[in-house]
């Protein structure tokens, strides 16, 4: 039990489990799974109150989906330390090509060049965690929902602007990987 | 995103029909959390690079 524990989870047993959070959160309270909103229901809760958008009862709308988040956090947190640490699996190919974008530490989960305060003195790294996450922010609330919420639980719900959204999280995605990122990593050193 | 500004319900986060918000599932709702982040952190989704 506990080697199995310790163990990487593969995608076809954590990816329904994970699944199965859906119809509990249902079951237990009607709750619709959900990441994205936390973030809504915390600016509610510490904004001054002049803001219209946050001004709402988040106690009643939202303090579940913050428990459940905070959740989330000591959970990773609980497991990391834990379970075994893994190294993160990335291929010889990726490195020399993160190398040559003056990537060289990979000891962690995020490669700490780009993820760190020292960082964001630095275009690319300004340009990846400032811009980059006012960018998902902004994405997530013009779709009304994240990866979790529309591909999780909106597909599970078969809502077509669901499946809208999650074509164009891959989309997205793909035309970072290929073709922004290497210009944004290569020519903002 | 929110229950008050999303314009289609379903995608995460709200409430579906009745509220069923008591206090006493709170709890339930952070250990629902934590068993959520523990099977994420030991998928193997961490090595997908």
């Amino acid at each position: 039990m506990l080697a199995w524990f310790n163990s990487e989870w593969p995608w076809y047993v954590a990816g329904p489990i994970l699944g199965l959070f859906v119809p509990a959160l249902l079951s237990v309270g009607n709750k619709v799974f959900g990441i994205s909103s936390s973030l809504s229901h915390l600016c509610s809760a510490i904004a001054p109150g002049k803001i219209e958008y946050f001004r709402y009862d988040w106690r009643r709308a939202g303090l579940w989906n913050l428990l459940f988040v905070a959740g989330v956090l000591a959970g990773g947190l609980l497991s990391a330390h834990l379970g075994p640490q893994h190294p993160i699996a990335i291929s010889d190919a990726t490195q020399i090509l993160l190398a040559n974008w003056g990537i060289h530490d990979l000891s962690g989960v995020a490669p700490g060049e780009i993820f760190s305060w020292h960082a964001l003195l630095m275009l690319r790294g300004f340009a990846s965690v400032v811009v980059g996450g006012f960018l998902v922010g902004f994405g997530t609330a013009y779709a009304g929902g994240c990866t979790s919420g529309h591909a999780i639980s909106g597909l599970a719900n078969l809502q077509l602007p669901s499946l809208l959204a999650v074509v164009g999280f891959f989309a997205g995605g793909l035309t970072a990987s290929w073709f922004l990122l290497p210009r944004l990593m290569g020519g903002l050193q | 995103m929110s229950s008050t500004n999303t314009q289609f319900q379903g995608c995460g986060g709200e409430d579906i029909g009745e509220p069923r918000s008591k206090p006493a599932l709170l709890p339930v709702f952070c250990v629902l959390g934590i068993l959520f982040g523990v099977v994420l952190t030991r998928s193997e989704v961490l090595s997908w690079f």
